[in-house]
């Protein structure tokens, strides 16, 4: 994973864009290289700021495979459009 | 004007011949001389009928062939009225209901408002709620106005609600209380490309919700890599004092986002 500092300034509180008048956070930003994910043991994602002293708990991990997202239920009105045969 | 007959005098000094009598049809104000038809005996006709109104007159409009006042008139349907007793037109159609039908994943229809505004709650089923305005390439700036939450739950889905908007700068959620974490808000800006910011609160309305889960599949922002602002308003007065479920799963996949926290009672951003 790439460790990324986080910048506190007047214009936004967690930055990874440093500004003159920034100042660094206490927080960090951890990246997921290419391909692989970084989990807590629980949360399993490609990106996440976490405090410094919470880095230590997390890890790279395998890239979960990405289930299909499931097509929406057709309501019943689309139902009844497809049964009369009306098309939008 | 009625037809006068003009009876002309004796010419002056004629020696006992006839006058020359005429008919005349006078239909116009001037000055008539005798002489000018050819008769005698007679001096000038002048003809000066008054063509002014009455005071009381003013305004009033011929109907009829009277003179009757305008008035003033609402209309509150389309149509096409008669304005001539009309002074003072007020126009006062209510706006229709606007049913808004979802992208079904066969049209690829180019949304022609630029600035979008949503007032209040709308209710749609899911199947219509999911990619909503999907490949809207003329949207540019969304505010919805909803004070229930985003995302969470089928009947609150916004899965792909933008996705492909490319021209989409600016999303805002004022009044919402927030996005919690139970998904069906993943993927909420895919593909949206020019965002700048994403705010979900205002001065008044904290966010008390969240920003979604942290699951991977779940994310708002899974794997966007764009630099826009989250923009977050949050009942606390400073970055420590954040609550803990605002700050669960940042940046909610978007690798270069700035995480702003505003106060939801002055507007200043929390350090």
């Amino acid at each position: 994973m790439t460790i990324v500092p986080l910048y506190t300034s007047e214009r936004a509180s967690l930055s990874p864009r440093r500004e003159p008048s920034s100042v660094e956070s206490n927080y960090m930003r951890l990246v997921a290289d290419d391909g692989y994910a970084i989990t807590d043991g629980e949360a399993v994602v490609n990106v996440i700021d976490v405090e410094k002293e919470d880095i230590a708990r997390w890890s790279d991990c395998e890239q979960p495979p990405v289930p299909p997202t499931p097509e929406p239920e057709p309501s019943a009105d689309e139902i009844l459009d497809i049964v009369l045969g009306v098309s939008e | 004007m009625d037809i006068l007959s003009y009876i002309l005098g004796k010419k002056a000094g004629g020696g006992g011949g006839e006058a020359v009598l005429i008919n005349k049809n006078i239909d116009a104000n001037g000055t008539y001389n005798a002489s000018a038809d050819s008769a005698d005996g007679y001096k000038k006709v002048v003809v000066s009928v008054p063509n002014t109104y009455a005071a009381g007159d003013e305004g009033k409009v011929v109907s009829n062939g009277a003179l009757v006042a305008q008035t003033s008139a609402t209309y509150t349907s389309n149509d096409t009225y008669d304005t001539t007793k009309v002074n003072s037109v007020t126009v006062d159609v209510p706006m229709p209901d606007m049913t808004i039908y979802g992208h079904n994943g066969a049209n690829n229809y180019t949304f022609y408002l630029a600035d979008m505004v949503l007032t209040g709650d709308i209710s749609l089923p899911q199947s219509r709620r999911t990619t909503m305005f999907n490949d809207c390439a003329n949207l540019k700036s969304f505010i919805w106005e909803t004070t229930g939450q985003v995302g969470g739950s089928a009947e609150n889905s916004m899965v792909t609600f933008f996705k492909n908007c490319t021209a989409l700068e600016h999303v805002s959620f004022p009044y919402t209380t927030g996005i919690p974490t139970a998904g069906f808000a993943e993927d909420i800006i895919l593909g949206c490309e020019s965002i700048k910011d994403f705010t979900v609160g205002s001065v008044g309305h904290p966010n008390t919700l969240g920003m979604g889960t942290q699951s991977g599949q779940f994310q708002l922002f899974r794997n966007i890599a764009y630099t826009f602002d989250v923009i977050i308003y949050a009942n606390a007065n400073s970055l420590a004092d954040v609550p803990a479920v605002l700050k669960t799963g940042s940046p909610w996949g978007a690798i270069n986002a700035n995480i702003i926290y505003k106060s939801s009672v002055t507007g200043e951003v929390l350090t």
